[in-house]
Order: structure tokens, then C-alpha cells, then sequence
């Protein structure tokens, strides 16, 4: 999967309307790695590559990175395959948030104000979600429905203030800006976020990985795995905090680009097992390949258009989803304990 | 099977436990004080929600070890001693190394492989980081042969019917090496065979390593037949402990069932026979 992954970058930086050359790439990649002294790329090339095409493709594989192993870790947290990476809220918070930012024209303040909104209003709504289901909980109820309802009431209170900042958005454009972010685009990439990511994307998959096996056991439910030494309510708060921050930076980047994080794991664990030692890499460089190749096509399909990454996720997304349903019994899906 | 004696250790003090799980005035346990021995296997009989599996609950340590805010005084009192330690103060994993719970109906919620699942008894066991050990892959592979699961080793644990999914939760706890095996009815669901063989097991687990075993039972005949005691709650109550013998007479089962039954004595064995619903 790795060379599949180093395969569709070397595709993304290749395609696009100047087309670069498989050589000059090869050359190129020699001598970034330090194999060849010089590469013999025209200078209007090593522009569009290093200006434009490396910096968006290094974006879509850590953002489909950090969505693949975010909805990876949600499904094992909710037991759930059918859960993502926004199921508390982190999405319409951070649309919200960015629709804000737009809307009451602070996105003139920077480069940073509509990420750092986003980033904003995704935590504040994952925060809320877990405060108010928190509090709601009940002895009988198990508390990741509780989690489960709460995303969902908020998620729509949320997105009624993104619609409605869109609607009382006085210049057409800055609804239209709201309109498109939420849509998803790796086409903010720049070189001076990228280093964030990769940072937040190193942190949050080490971290994770390292409670794989926790996550497995998980599977019992929250008693079941209580007997075998684990503590739910920690590991569930540790995991989420994690996968809010690895989430919030991808969307704060990209805006909410749906499916990739639904898909990938749930694809994966159909044909690697259930096992979050392997899924959730798997998971991590599936999301980056899927998202890589999805970016790619955006851009080429219907020159000179550009379509919207999410739409194309979505597009692709949501049939190979309904097949996965039709091809297969979905196989129980329980709420967690009945106690 | 002879009845403890005083030399024998106790190994779980519960002391006027007292649980409610919601706001009514409904004790699911009510001010319970039991002593179990090392070396013994306790039945715990009753009829539905006498709170026997409340009190399996509470000696895993997975209840709320407080009231709850909102409630005065709901939620749980009294205490639970693992060897005169507090059992709530223990952190999980280090009562896991100790006590394997299995609960009434244990699911698994993706469809992991038998023998992952049975692997996740050595979990309390394993550092974070610490490897595979020989002693956990023999652990798990003793398991699976108790229970006879190898074959089902490489099974999804979905595909199993709910006997053989039962046998796998129980070889999970057994994988887990503990000194105290809490079991909520590990015979439902189970055929005549399986339900002798598990019985039988635990209490060759308790003769020869030492095991201590408490098992909600809904089969009185079983208590007779495998427990060194047996308790018996109604009502959150309990109403009498001690030898099953001893304890299980037409009376008690008449006040505590509303069960007219017979005891008989056969080739040995002592039976319990319900004949009318309504005496």
C-alpha cells in the first residue's frame, strides 16, 4: 500500500493541464533523496511542482491520512462501522465556525482566520457534544449512544447557524465562499500549513496506534472490557480528544470533506479484519490514497473546471458504500451495552 | 466437595452492600453481606431479579462505586473487600489479573476471529508495548483446548451459534489465568452436554488449581450437584447461605420461589422437584 501511496502522489504532481513528464519527476525525486546531483527539469516545471502540485498532493494524502484512521478509531469507539469522523459534531462545528469567520468578514485578518475558526468551532462543538452527554448520562444508558444522540442534536443546531450565516451574508460573494468551503478543497494548500499537519498527523497516529490493542478489546462493550483491565471511560476520552484534534486539523486545512473517513475503514475492515493493529495504518494510508487519487481527478476530469474534492468523495463515496451494503450482510450493529 | 472449612482465606468480603440503579425506591441489593472463600465455588440462586447479577456486577467491580449526583444516597453503599482491599480503589487492570468476570450476555461488536477474542483474556497481563509471550500463547492455546474450541479457532466469532459463542467467552476468562472466575449463568443457552462439561470443569478447576468460582444459576439441581455453597437471594436480600444441602429445602424454595417442590434423594444425588406453580 505504501508504493500504491508513493505511486499516486508521483500521479497527482504528473497530471494536470501541463502535464509533467514521468522523467523529469524521476529525475526530480533522485535528487531530493539526494541519489542524482542535478535534475534536468525545466524551470517553469520545477515552479508548477514545487509551487503548486507537491504542496496540494502532500495536503490530500495527510488529510486523507488523518480522516482514514479518524473514522477507523470512531467505528472501534462506537462499535459501530456506520460511524465517521464527524459524528460528534466536529464537522458543522467547524463549518459553522468558518461560516462565521466569513461571514463577519475576519477572514480579511489572514491566512489563518478561517483554518484557525474552523479548528475552533470543530472543538467547541466535540467539546459540547461530550460535555452534554456527560452530564445525561444514565446508569442504563450506555454512554456512547448518549454521544451518539447529542452529535446529532448539535450537528443540526450547528448547521442551522452556518445556513443561516449564509443567508444573512449582506455580499453574495461571501455566501458564495461559505458555500464552497463547505464543499471541501485541497486547493488552500500551502507550504507554511503543511508542516502542522504532518506534525499533527505523526503525533495523532503514533499515539493511536499505541492503543490499537485497547481498542480491540473495546469491542466487548464498556463492561465486557472493563473485566479485561481496560477503562472505557478513559480510553474513549483520551481516543476522541485525539482523533478531534487530528480531524480538526485536516478539516481546518480542507474544509469537511465527507466519506473518506466512513469509507476507507469500513472497506478495509472487510478485507484486512476487524484487528486495529493492522486497520488502523491500514486505515491512515487507505484514506491518504483514496483522497490523493480523489484530488487528482477533481482537478483533471473536466478541464478547465475544478470540481470540489468532497463532491467527487461523495460521488464515488456513496455508491461503493450502498454496494458494500448490498454485497454483504451487515452484520449486527449494537449499541454499545444493554445495561 | 467438602464444605470450607475455617482455615480457608476469604477472598471477597461484601459488607450491607446496598444497590439501586434508577430514582425509585427499588433496591436491586439490599444491605447484602457475604463472605467468599478461597478454594470454593458458590452458586448464587434466586428467582428473576433477585439481583443476582447485580451482585456478580458489583463483585467485578464494574458498578458506580457512589451515589450518583442527584439521588440522595441512590446508587451504592457498603463495600466490597478483594483480600481486605477495597475493590473500587484497585485500578481495573489489577483486578483483572485477579478476577475474570464473564457477563450474562457477552457480545462482541466486529467480527473478530475466536481466537482474538480469546487472546484479549492475557490483555490485563500485557504492558502496552510488552510482546507476545510464550506463557500468553499457552495460556490462550489451554483455552481453547478446555473448551475445545480449536477447531473454531480461525472462525468469525459472528458465525458462531450461541452455545459456541458462550464456550468462547468463558475460554476468554479462562485464558485470563484468574484465582476468581465470575460467571452470570454460564449454562444459558447451552445444550444438556455443554452445560454438564462447563459445570464439571469449574468445579475440576476448583478441586485441583485452586480456583475460586461463583456462578448465578438458575438450575437448582446444578447448585446441588457442583457447589461447595450456595447463596440465595430474593429480592435483593439475602436469605440463606450455606451448604446446598443444608439450604436447599422444600420450605425455602416454597417461601422463595412460591414453588411447591419435592427433594429427593437418587443413586446419591440430592434433586430438587418442582411439582406445582401455586402451592
Amino acid at each position: 500500500m505504501g508504493g500504491l501511496l508513493v505511486a499516486a502522489l508521483g500521479l497527482a504532481v504528473a497530471l494536470g493541464p501541463v502535464p509533467i513528464p514521468p522523467r523529469e519527476l524521476l529525475g526530480y525525486g533522485a535528487q531530493k533523496l539526494g541519489l542524482s546531483p542535478g535534475a534536468e527539469i525545466p524551470p517553469a516545471h520545477l515552479v508548477i511542482l514545487e509551487g503548486v502540485r507537491l504542496p496540494r498532493a502532500l495536503a490530500a494524502a495527510l488529510v486523507g491520512a488523518s480522516l482514514g484512521v479518524s473514522g477507523a478509531v470512531m467505528q472501534g469507539i462506537f462499535r459501530n462501522p456506520l460511524a465517521s469522523p464527524y459524528v460528534l459534531g466536529l464537522a458543522s462545528g467547524a463549518g459553522a465556525g468558518a461560516a462565521l469567520v466569513i461571514a463577519l468578514g475576519l477572514s480579511a485578518g489572514g491566512p489563518l482566520a478561517l483554518p484557525l475558526g474552523a479548528l475552533l468551532g470543530g472543538t467547541a462543538a466535540v467539546a459540547l457534544v461530550y460535555g452534554i452527554a456527560r452530564a445525561s448520562r444514565r446508569p442504563g444508558m450506555p454512554g456512547t449512544l448518549t454521544l451518539i444522540l447529542a452529535g446529532i442534536a448539535l450537528s443540526a443546531l450547528f448547521s442551522a447557524l452556518t445556513s443561516l450565516s449564509i443567508v444573512l451574508s449582506s455580499e453574495p460573494l461571501k455566501a458564495q465562499t461559505i458555500v464552497f468551503w463547505l464543499m471541501g478543497s485541497l486547493g488552500r494548500a500551502r507550504w507554511d500549513l503543511l508542516p502542522v499537519l504532518a506534525a499533527a498527523v505523526v503525533v495523532g497516529l503514533g499515539s493511536l496506534f499505541l492503543f490499537a490493542r485497547d481498542l480491540n478489546v473495546l469491542s466487548l462493550g464498556e463492561e465486557g472490557a472493563r473485566h479485561r483491565g481496560v477503562r472505557p471511560e478513559r480510553l474513549e476520552k483520551l481516543l476522541l480528544g485525539v482523533v478531534t484534534l487530528l480531524t480538526g486539523a485536516a478539516v481546518a486545512l480542507a474544509g469537511t470533506i465527507g466519506f473518506v473517513g466512513l469509507i476507507t475503514p469500513h472497506a478495509l475492515r472487510l478485507v484486512l479484519g476487524p484487528d486495529h493493529r493492522v486497520l488502523l495504518p491500514a486505515s491512515a494510508l487507505g484514506g491518504a490514497l483514496f483522497l490523493l487519487l480523489a484530488d487528482t481527478a477533481a482537478r483533471t476530469a473536466l478541464p478547465p473546471l475544478e470540481l470540489p474534492v468532497g463532491v467527487l468523495t461523495a460521488l464515488c463515496g456513496a455508491p461503493f458504500f450502498l454496494y458494500l451494503l448490498l454485497r454483504r450482510p451487515v452484520f449486527p450493529i449494537r449499541g454499545g451495552d444493554t445495561r | 466437595m467438602s464444605p470450607p472449612t475455617l482455615q480457608r482465606r476469604v477472598r471477597l468480603r461484601v459488607e450491607k452492600l446496598s444497590v439501586s440503579y434508577g430514582q425509585e425506591e427499588t433496591w436491586a441489593l439490599d444491605d447484602l453481606s457475604l463472605e467468599i472463600y478461597e478454594r470454593e465455588f458458590l452458586a448464587v440462586v434466586g428467582p428473576n431479579g433477585s439481583g443476582k447479577s447485580t451482585l456478580l456486577r458489583a463483585l467485578s467491580g464494574v458498578l458506580p462505586p457512589r451515589a450518583r449526583a442527584g439521588g440522595e444516597g441512590r446508587g451504592r453503599g457498603g463495600a466490597i473487600y478483594l483480600d481486605f482491599r477495597r475493590l473500587e480503589e484497585l485500578p481495573p487492570r489489577e483486578v483483572a489479573r485477579v478476577i475474570a468476570a464473564v457477563e450474562q450476555e457477552p457480545h462482541v461488536g466486529f467480527d473478530f476471529a475466536v481466537r482474538e477474542v480469546v487472546e484479549w483474556g492475557r490483555h490485563p497481563h500485557r504492558g502496552r508495548l510488552s510482546p507476545w509471550t510464550a506463557h500468553d500463547e499457552e495460556a490462550v492455546r489451554r483455552a481453547l483446548s478446555l473448551f475445545r474450541l480449536e477447531e473454531l479457532a480461525e472462525r468469525s466469532i459472528t458465525e458462531l451459534s450461541g452455545g459456541e459463542r458462550r464456550r468462547v467467552f468463558l475460554a476468554m476468562a479462562l485464558a485470563q489465568e484468574p484465582q476468581i472466575l465470575l460467571l452470570d449463568e454460564p449454562t444459558a443457552h447451552l445444550d444438556l452436554r455443554y452445560q454438564l462439561e462447563i459445570l464439571e470443569l469449574v468445579r475440576r478447576l476448583v478441586n485441583e488449581e485452586g480456583l475460586t468460582a461463583v456462578a448465578a444459576l438458575h438450575d437448582l439441581n446444578a447448585a446441588l450437584r457442583y457447589a461447595d455453597r450456595v447463596a440465595v437471594l430474593a429480592r435483593g436480600r439475602l436469605v440463606a447461605c450455606g451448604p446446598p444441602r443444608e439450604v436447599l429445602t422444600p420450605e425455602l424454595v416454597c417461601q422463595v420461589w412460591g414453588v411447591k417442590a419435592e427433594v429427593l434423594a437418587h443413586n446419591g444425588y440430592t434433586f430438587v422437584l418442582p411439582v406445582v406453580s401455586s402451592p
